[in-house]
């Protein structure tokens, strides 16, 4: 057979399509500047929040006639909002507060014994009864596990709900209180929240069940026909006097509980029912806030206020001025636990600070509450706790402790805070007690005033005041929380004066001691906002006193702040400043040590990344020597990153491409680079890769006209090739796919390779087939498709001139080189014939069936392509189609498109492949 | 008495009668669920039969009666065994009405109606009704009874229904416009017990306001305030205590119970923080006070302090009507009124 | 109208820092709503790059991409045209007509998009039409150093493409266009 005869001009010109200017294009009108910038004032903050508030603030003053469409607004979003919050408040609690698997119970705690002495029958239980269970028993302390204490609350549940459904309702409150009662115990504080959240279960329990019923029995008469459907927002007139009657009844049921704790949670757990008796409900809310004043323990009055705020959002109040009673209360309790020497309930007073922290969440939710609701004017809020007022006169409500103010602070709405900040700087300063550090108060104010815009006055203005209070603070890691929190804003507002002050602080303050962890990481989160923040590395590291700091980080705080630094050198684009150099190479050999090579995570894996990164970003411009002598150096300091190797040998690479295209002198180097790639390539791990490398410099090599070089890599190329186990499911399908790609490539690349004389015109080739006939595991896909390249090559070698030469002048190719050269075409029709006998075999041994169809159809194609038609072809490539037919599905496009193809070329012999349109139109007239 | 949170209105005792023959069932329901009616008002309801097979009868009868019956509970106020249970009845209402003269009753479901005005018999003495209330030593308490008469062969078939009966507000007492408060103070000088001698040296001052005239209807309400206590406080707690006196003889008996304890505060709680008072009067066991001439019905509210001590954990805690030395109290009469 | 971007052969960071600053000027978020990339990006960043100004992005993979999910080749449908995308690197010889031609015919695709040989190139055969956006960059490539940047923007309306070429020439930006139209001879072909 003998190969098709291409004349790659003519096809050229006649396929081409002439090209006219485009005076008008799509990208025109993008890159007009009016289009594209938008003015600053047009962005708007879309803030949910803040927008409810105002609305709500807005039906409160015509709460007359906005009352109905008050409570559908919450009663939609802040109300579902709040409800998943509160599921997940409580679990929360339960992690958070998980305690020492055994609990002492008191014998107030009876409910939970199993000692229960039967079931009474409804003549047996009195009043008494339901004023005071056993609760005289002696004395003793029983312990019982953490998971016991649960499950027995849960079958407490278990027994409400039965009892329930058995129409004992009396039974259920009965242990509805015993279950309330649990929550007089303090002994095991930290179980409280954890009890809280199981006891409070129950309560919504039966809060819902006595809900329900009184509901139907509006909605449904005794006969349970259905009378009506009470809507959402329904008032206590459209409540029957029976359903009346009953709910009253509940309540003079729960009010006649001897114990404070169980009447308040069961009145509590049913508040909403309130709702079928009246229609205003502020004061019954208050009364309740009140009756909690006669809790004297700060950890079962805080939780009973936390209920409360979760209750009483079922009633729509309008009226969040409960909750700042609930605060007040609190405060006052907490003012008492801060000041007392003596012990306050259970709590010693070493416990102080772990009862506060248990305290926290019950104060968090409250003044969430608050602002969720939305209903205040919330700087109202701050007024009222005394914020901006003058302290010495004390006309503020409530003495605010800390711990308040910090969630005050911790929910007020930013812009709030941010118009109030002076005044509760002040105020800060002058409430501080031990309940919380002052400094995470200026923490959140600061987080608070970065989170909306000021003018640049008021920014000032605070800022001088928080750098007065900074100066205050000797200690070290308070020193970096609050200076971390106004970093933003500084950076912002660019006041590079207190950046210089803080930084000097912080050199102040940490050069006598150690640095220890805590302060290292803040010490780190400022100093990466710092290189965050600005454009270029060069002013960060130009800052007076920040190299100094960065002496003080160690281990993994040092780590994460250089791979910043690392990356802000890498983004900035190419470096070649030498001292930066150096000192970036310092930095990543830090970096470099600090990787385990055995156990390449992503932390790891993320370091070799930017390290690789900032090899590759080094540029020092013309100096190509000093650049290639760096390479060197990272090779050297960095060997154990495959990845890097890579951009080594790009870098150097793309240094050979640019001495080349210098065009003086460049021979010598040209050599130090591939010498260079020569020796790095072979330690790289990944044969593939490997591969793909060689083949890049090989291209390099023959760009500067070295012929043996290439050909030396070219071979070094295919032994990689060897190398691969490629056997069927070593590699994924992707490296299955990239090893058939770059043989390809590699085919067209010898395309350019000229014959070498000593070992015959085609050896690489030859050595090509030699190493894929070892691969006898390889796919077939593999195979088919590389033995086809192999075929279009030698197609593309026997032409006359070829598609594309060496740029390089003094490479002579083979078409030159072997012009009418004999041996040559007949070396390759012995190659074409060889490969195409394998291609057979292969073919006819693959076993899938589609896949063999659509190989065949490659096979053939390729044939059609590269061979001149003849008889010989014809039959070669029929019987390929029938393995094809034998195989797909008779319409299948491809199978189609080949014989079509085929059919063309058997009637147009000697015609084009490809013919342009307008040359087919010609023959077709 | 027991009474379940849950039903409409108050329960009642629903007697059946021994049946006649045993597959019959006479009931008696009454048109109003709550079972409430005042002076004047016409009490409606039916009579429901359920019979197996027909009866024939001679006529069928309605009976309303009111009774007040005292009875002197042994031991409680130490008088002597044998004043027990001397004291009569009072009978305040008897009136009978014959629904059908005679006649058959058919098997299956049938509803007799009847109808009558709640009103004193006409050559009654007695110009005052008393309302329902169930107490300790006094209850007093109205039936209706139907009966149906079969002659001297069968037995009556009869069913019973108690009634509740309220004054209408007109005949009471007129209630006082305004919320009369009262003030209180408790302090160690005001008690005449003995007090515990840390309590005696390191003194403590309990003050607040509480109502003295209450609605029914209404809760208890007012504050308390800890002004001062050296020593820690374990519990404030309000008793609402009910007072029965009955003629016997020369003299009244006098029976004070507890019916309801109300803690108001748990612990040490904080000086100077106003707590409030808020008991709801359980229902059923209190009335309007009442004053008729044979006996008396009254309430206290008493309010004690419990301080901290070794002593009292030896103590039942519940019982706060003895006077203990770790404990301080006053004790303020309350009238009770119907709005 | 639909503007599809053909771009690939950036060699980031390997051969060229970036793309010229006069081209991404001009591509700017919001107005092209496909993008197929030949590939040879060769970094993520590129990748996130050419996301931000489509999220619609197609990318085949070149020899040095970083990123080994990409696919040998692609091919999707862009109202009534059938595109198919590949590197073209694995084309023997490299860019020669017949073996793209043999590709369409593999992916049986109205308009073959490819790279690799880092020059703009656009065909109408038979088959249909092939494009080669070139290097976006000006990469080297295997054959050649001398290189314009360049790209393709596809105009697709109906049954017509206007091929946009960008070529950045001695600093600046010249605007070329070719008319194609899908005709029910093409349409036939497959």
């Amino acid at each position: 057979m003998e190969f098709r005869a291409r004349d790659y001009e003519a096809e050229e010109i006649a396929c081409a399509v002439p090209r006219q200017p485009a005076p008008d294009h799509p990208l025109a009108l993008l890159a007009s500047p009016s289009s594209q910038v938008l003015p600053d004032f047009e962005v708007c903050f879309d803030d949910p929040l803040r927008e409810s508030a105002t609305d709500a603030s807005e039906s409160i003053l015509d709460r007359e006639d906005g009352c109905s469409t008050l409570r559908s607004k919450l009663s939609g979003e802040a109300d579902n909002l709040l409800e998943k919050e509160w599921i997940f408040l409580k679990s929360s609690l339960m992690q958070k507060f998980s305690c020492s698997n055994t609990i002492t119970i008191s014998p107030t705690t009876d409910a939970i014994m199993r000692n229960n002495k039967g079931y009474k029958t409804l003549a047996d239980i009195h009043m008494e009864d339901l004023d005071d269970p056993e609760s005289t028993v002696k004395e003793e302390i029983k312990a019982i596990t953490r998971q016991e204490y649960v499950s027995r609350l849960q079958e407490l549940k278990s027994e409400i709900n039965q009892a329930w459904i058995a129409e004992d309702r009396i039974r259920a409150l009965k242990l509805s209180i015993k279950v309330a009662r649990l929550l007089t115990d303090t002994s095991v504080c930290q179980f409280y929240p954890t009890l809280f959240t199981l006891v409070v279960d129950v309560m919504d329990m039966l809060g819902n069940l006595v809900w329900e019923r009184i509901k139907k029995r509006t909605e449904y008469a005794d006969d349970r026909t259905p009378v009506c459907s009470l809507p959402e927002n329904f008032t206590s007139d459209d409540i029957c006097s029976e359903a009346k009657e009953t709910c009253y009844n509940w309540f003079c049921k729960i009010g006649s509980i001897h114990e404070l704790v169980p009447r308040i949670y069961l009145e509590l757990a049913i508040l909403r029912c309130w709702r079928f008796l009246e229609d205003s409900f502020v004061s019954i809310v208050e009364r309740l806030v009140m009756m909690m004043r006669g809790l004297a323990d700060p950890l079962v009055s805080a939780y009973c206020h936390l209920y409360l705020a979760h209750c009483a959002r079922s009633l729509y109040l309008g009226d969040d001025g409960y909750l700042i009673m609930s605060l007040g209360d609190i405060s006052i309790l907490l003012r008492r636990v801060l000041l007392d020497k003596e012990t306050v309930g259970h709590h010693s007073c070493k416990n102080k600070y772990f009862l506060i922290s248990l305290i926290k969440p019950a104060i968090d939710w409250i003044v969430k509450c608050i602002f969720t609701e939305g209903y205040q004017n919330a700087s109202n809020i701050l007024v009222e706790f005394g914020v901006g007022s003058d302290l010495s006169v004390s006309t503020r409500k409530f003495s605010c402790v800390s711990v308040v103010l910090h969630y005050l602070l911790k929910h007020l709405p930013a812009d709030v805070i941010s118009n109030n900040a002076v005044e509760i700087i002040d105020f800060i300063e002058q409430n501080k007690d031990m309940s919380v550090e002052s400094h995470l108060d200026y923490r959140l104010l600061g987080h608070k005033l970065y989170e909306c815009q000021h003018s640049l006055s008021s920014v000032c203005a605070v800022m001088r005041r928080i750098m007065q209070v900074l100066g205050q603070y000797d200690n070290l890691n308070e020193y970096l929380i609050i200076a971390d929190a106004y970093l933003d804003i500084i950076l912002l507002y660019s006041m590079e004066n207190y950046l210089g002050i803080i930084l000097d602080g912080i050199l102040k303050r940490a050069h006598a001691n150690q640095v220890d962890q805590i302060e290292m990481e803040n010490l780190q989160s400022i100093l990466v906002k710092i290189i965050d923040h600005f454009d270029r590395l060069e002013i960060v590291l130009a800052m007076e006193h920040f190299t100094a700091i960065l002496d003080f980080l160690s281990g993994s705080s040092r780590n994460t702040v250089y791979m910043n630094i690392l990356h802000k050198a890498t983004r900035a684009g190419h470096t070649g400043d030498p001292t930066r150099v150096q000192f970036l190479f310092e930095v990543s050999q830090v970096l470099h040590e600090s990787i385990d090579t055995s156990n390449m995570n992503d932390e790891s894996k993320h370091k070799a990344d930017l390290i690789s990164r900032f090899v590759g970003m080094v540029n020092f411009g013309a100096e190509w020597e000093q650049h290639l002598s760096f390479l060197g150096e990272s090779r050297a300091a960095f060997g154990s990153i495959d990845e890097l190797k890579y951009v080594l040998i790009h870098s150097s690479n793309n240094l050979a491409i640019k001495s080349i295209r210098d065009k003086k002198k460049f021979l010598g180097f040209l050599k130090s680079c591939l010498a260079f790639s020569e020796v790095t390539i072979p330690s790289i791990s990944d044969s593939i890769q490997r591969m793909n490398l060689y083949l890049e410099t090989a291209e390099i090599a023959l760009f500067g006209g070295l012929i043996s070089h290439s050909e030396g890599l070219v071979t070094s190329a295919i032994s990689c090739l060897e190398c691969l186990n490629m056997t069927t499911g070593s590699h994924s399908s992707n490296d299955v796919d990239h090893i058939s790609s770059l043989t390809s490539k590699l085919c067209s690349l010898l395309l350019m390779i000229p014959g070498n004389h000593e070992e015959g015109s085609v050896c690489l080739i030859r050595n090509l087939i030699t190493t894929l006939q070892g691969h006898s595991l390889a796919s077939s896909k593999i195979k088919v498709q590389v033995f086809c390249a192999i075929i279009s090559l030698s197609a593309g070698l026997s032409q006359k001139k070829f598609l594309y030469h060496a740029k390089n002048m003094e490479v002579i190719s083979n078409d030159q080189l072997y012009f009418g050269d004999p041996s040559f075409d007949e070396e390759l029709s012995s190659i074409a014939s060889l490969v195409l006998q394998i291609l057979e075999d292969v073919i006819k041994q693959e076993m899938h069936l589609v896949t063999r169809g659509r190989l065949a159809l490659d096979a053939c194609n390729c044939l059609l392509v590269s061979f001149k038609t003849s008889h010989e072809l014809s039959l070669k490539c029929s019987s390929l189609i029938d393995i094809a037919e034998s195989c797909l599905h008779p319409k299948e496009k491809y199978l189609r498109s080949t014989v079509n193809l085929m059919d063309r070329l058997s009637s147009n012999i000697g015609d084009q492949v490809a013919p342009s349109l307008e040359l087919t139109l010609v023959v077709q007239r | 008495m027991t009474v379940s949170p849950d039903p409409p209105s108050r329960p009642f005792p629903l007697f059946h009668e021994p049946n006649a023959t045993p597959m019959s069932k006479i009931e008696l329901s009454l048109s109003r669920p709550s079972r409430v009616y005042r002076l004047g008002e016409s009490i409606e309801g039916k009579i429901v039969t359920v019979l197996t097979s027909p009866i024939s009868y001679q006529k069928i009868v309605i009976t309303a009666t009111g009774t007040v019956n005292l009875q002197i509970r042994a031991g409680v106020t130490g008088v002597i065994d044998s004043l027990y249970g001397v004291v009569k009845p009072i009978r305040i209402l008897k009136k009978s009405l014959q629904v059908a003269s005679a006649g058959k009753l058919g098997p299956g479901k049938i509803e007799t109606p009847f109808s009558f005005t709640l009103s004193p018999q006409e050559n009654d003495t007695i110009a005052t009704f008393y309302e329902t209330f169930h107490g300790g030593n006094i209850s007093i308490q109205y039936l209706i009874t139907a009966d149906v008469m079969r002659g001297y062969l069968h037995k009556s078939l009869s069913a019973a229904l108690e009634f509740i009966v309220e004054n209408d507000r007109a005949n009471l007492i007129t209630s006082p416009q305004l919320l009369e408060f009262v003030s209180f103070y408790i302090t160690q000088d005001t008690q005449k017990h003995q007090l515990l001698p840390e309590l005696l040296t390191g003194c403590f001052r309990v003050t607040g306001k509480i109502l003295t005239q209450c609605s029914l209807k209404d809760p208890i309400t007012g504050d308390l305030t800890v002004e001062a206590s050296a020593v820690p406080i374990d519990s404030v707690d309000i008793q609402l205590l009910r007072v029965e006196s009955i003629l016997s003889g020369e003299r009244f008996v006098t029976d004070t119970s507890v019916i309801q304890t109300t803690q108001i505060a748990d612990g040490d709680i904080c000086r100077s923080l106003t707590l409030p008072i808020y008991v709801l009067l359980p229902r059923l066991l209190v009335c309007p006070t009442l004053f008729a001439g044979s006996f008396s019905i009254e309430f206290h509210v008493s309010i004690t302090v419990s301080f901290q001590s070794q002593l009292s954990k030896l103590y039942r805690k519940s019982d706060l009507r003895t006077p203990r030395p770790w404990m301080a109290m006053v004790t303020i009469p309350l009238k009770v009124y119907r709005t | 109208m639909v503007l599809v971007l053909a771009i690939g052969d950036l060699h980031i960071p390997h051969r060229a820092p970036d793309l010229p600053a006069k081209f991404k000027s001009m591509l700017v978020p919001g107005k092209i709503q496909h993008i197929l990339c030949t590939g040879n990006l060769c970094i993520k960043e590129v990748h996130d790059y050419l996301k931000s100004l489509c999220p619609d992005l197609h990318i085949t993979r070149g020899e040095y991409d970083e990123d080994a999910r990409y696919p040998e080749n692609k091919t999707l449908t862009i109202g009534q045209f059938k595109l198919g995308l590949c590197h073209g690197h694995q084309i023997i010889p490299w860019g020669d007509l017949d073996s793209l031609a043999m590709l369409q015919r593999q992916l049986d695709v109205d308009i073959l998009v490819t790279g690799h040989t880092h020059q703009f190139k656009a065909y109408k055969h038979e088959a249909g039409v092939v494009i080669n956006p070139g290097s976006a960059t000006g990469a080297y490539s295997s054959i050649t150093y001398d290189v314009n940047p360049s790209f393709v923007l596809m105009d697709i309306d109906g049954l017509r493409v206007v091929v946009y070429v960008y070529e950045l020439i001695d600093g600046e930006v010249k605007v070329d266009k070719i008319d194609f139209k899908k005709t029910a001879n093409t349409q036939s072909a497959h």
